[in-house]
């Protein structure tokens, strides 16, 4: 079966799809409901396809200032909690690692924070607060890293527990910081839980080229990912540099995570599920199941967010909630099955 | 963005293996030594397989065998000796030319994702590949030889861990094959594995060794399988030859 092969090209085909449809879902429903209908003349008329379309300005502003802003930061944020997953998974070797459970969307969190109590939110366009984001993710992804390998394996439980004191010592931290910063507290508190709204075009501008020029990174790395699998002497001996492709790895993957929490805050699971969901349907092969997981994470988000305005509405929900109530069952089933494994322990 | 050719691949009927252009031919350990930071666990060991010879190394546990794949698998630089693999030096290229001239087949592989047979006999492949080009023509068509060479090419799609211990390490045999090397070195291959898949195992290397004039080197606990299956035997003692 030489090429990726017609199932493969079906199942990108569906996600696609899925993606345009939660596109519209989300841009459409809410306290006022627009109509695929209308969203896609109005999307017409914006990109000079066709003439407006008979809506009332409402509508309009519905549409292009609060609801399509906020879908397509859902969307870019989305690529890069799912593609940060992946490569997290692949570098660590392990199923279970996402951003925000080993504790680097917390590292990511807590520069941010950083950077808007000290009053550099506005710092070069909001890339300030998205550059220190870098900078604590990194140095929390190579902490776990050298706590938890042991030897040339790195053990769930100990990635787990690594994760948990990473992220426990940078909540205390976090509330330290906070309480130097008056009356920004409520902001940073809702941020935190993780939320997409109310940030408008400007974050999008921040965010969407870091997040594509990781995800383009990301593909380069998928081969080597593979091979990385096999473990790292084995790797070596397939002529992979595997010093240097972990490094990148983890680079990118902290990256990705980073430019994501400095607009959205902290969602976890995205970056858990997407990945393990589509190997299922995809395969495990890197270089099918990044572009796969770069369609399905922004549906994944864009609809949890949607969730997040319509559970309660009026009142909304933090999207970090739904993503945690969806994504920590999913968790602990994965954990079960990790631990059932292991206990198996089939060696090939 | 070039798909993945393959500069030392082989075309056409009578396939020979990467040829470093009459610059010494196969294997060659010149009075190694080598460590993990304590004493010396090879003291000045000398080994060398030629092109179409499979040579057998014997020893006890702790003898220093597995120092020695390392050595020769460029995961283990001597402290003083030569290594040569068709006369070059693994330590002085990079990585992926060094898996170009020396392919190893571990003892035993377990990948944590489900990748197919093909999958993980198409990694073996990665020593030839850009970034991007993944399945070049050619790789796919390697990986087939090396499976069917094997007799593992019926179970492409299946996942590894759903085969049997025996088709298990015929599918890690192909990946090695599909590396194109002119060195192979066999870490262990008897080790859980019953006698059976051994011997088929063992008979596969030895016809390949003939056909495609591979270097071949493998590491052996059993004397007697080992006197069986190769043209000349080495033993090692503490290190020692």
């Amino acid at each position: 079966m030489p090429g990726p092969g017609r199932r493969y090209h079906a199942t990108m085909a569906a996600l696609a799809l899925v993606l345009v449809a939660s596109v519209l879902l989300g841009v459409g429903l809410g306290a006022v409901s627009v109509p695929p209908g209308t969203v896609l003349r109005l999307a017409a008329w914006k990109l000079h396809l066709a003439g407006r379309p008979h809506v009332s300005y409402g509508t309009e502003v519905i549409v292009f200032q609060l609801r399509l802003p906020r879908v397509l930061l859902g969307a870019v944020v989305g690529v890069g909690l799912a593609v940060a997953g992946t490569l997290f998974q692949g570098l660590f070797r392990n199923p279970m690692a996402d951003p925000a459970v080993i504790g680097v969307s917390s590292g990511a969190a807590l520069g941010a924070i950083v950077v808007i109590v000290a009053g550099g939110a506005g710092v070069l366009g909001g890339l300030g607060v998205a550059g220190a984001a870098f900078v604590g993710a990194l140095a929390v992804a190579f902490l776990v890293y050298r706590l938890a390998r042991v030897g040339p394996t790195v053990h769930v439980v100990t990635l787990l527990l690594a994760g948990i004191a990473v992220a426990a010592v940078i909540s205390g931290l976090m509330s330290l910081v906070m309480s130097f910063s008056g009356q920004e507290i409520r902001n940073i508190y809702f941020w935190l839980l993780g939320g997409l709204s109310a940030r408008g075009w400007g974050a999008l501008q921040v965010v969407t080229p870091i997040v594509a020029a990781g995800t383009g990174l990301a593909f380069l790395l998928g081969a080597d990912l593979n091979v990385l699998a096999l473990g790292e002497e084995r790797a070596a001996q397939l002529g992979v540099e595997v010093e240097r492709s972990k490094r990148l790895a983890m680079a990118v993957g902290s990256l990705l995570a980073a430019a994501a929490v400095s607009v959205s805050g902290v969602i976890g699971f995205v970056g858990l599920m997407t990945p393990h969901l589509l190997r299922l349907v995809v395969g495990a092969d890197h270089r099918r199941l990044l572009p796969a997981v770069v369609l399905a994470g922004p549906s994944i988000l864009i609809l949890a967010d949607l969730a997040s305005r319509v559970a309660i509405a009026p009142e909304e929900l933090p999207v970090g909630a739904v993503t945690a109530v969806l994504g920590g069952p999913f968790f602990l089933f994965l954990l079960r099955r990790e631990r059932r494994g292991a206990r198996a322990g089939a060696p090939v | 963005m070039s798909s993945g050719r393959s500069p030392g691949g082989n075309q056409g009927g009578s396939r020979r293996v990467n040829d470093a252009g009459g610059r010494g031919s196969g294997l060659e350990l010149r009075d190694v030594v080598a460590g993990y930071g304590g004493p010396a666990v090879l003291d000045g060991v000398s080994v060398e397989v030629r092109p179409g010879e499979v040579v057998g190394l014997v020893g006890p546990n702790g003898s220093g065998k597995t120092s020695l794949v390392r050595v020769v698998s460029r995961a283990l630089p001597p402290r003083s000796g030569s290594v040569r693999i068709m006369g070059r030096d693994p330590y002085g290229i990079p990585a992926r030319r060094a898996a170009r001239l020396v392919a190893v087949v571990p003892q035993e592989l377990q990948p944590v994702f489900s990748f197919s047979a093909l999958e993980v006999v198409l990694m073996g492949r990665a020593p030839y590949r850009s970034a991007w080009g993944g399945g070049g023509t050619q790789d796919w068509a390697r990986a087939r030889d090396a499976m069917e060479a094997t007799g593992v090419h019926h179970l492409a799609d299946r996942p590894l861990e759903e085969l049997s211990g025996g088709e298990r390490r015929r599918v890690v045999l192909a990946q090695a094959l599909a590396q194109d090397a002119p060195v192979l070195v066999l870490d262990e291959p008897t080790t859980h594995l019953d006698i059976r898949h051994v011997l088929e195992l063992l008979g596969i290397v030895r016809r390949l060794a003939g056909s495609e004039r591979r270097a071949v080197l493998g590491v052996f606990h059993d004397l007697n399988l080992a006197s069986a299956t190769c043209d000349r035997m080495v033993a090692l003692h503490l290190g020692r030859v």
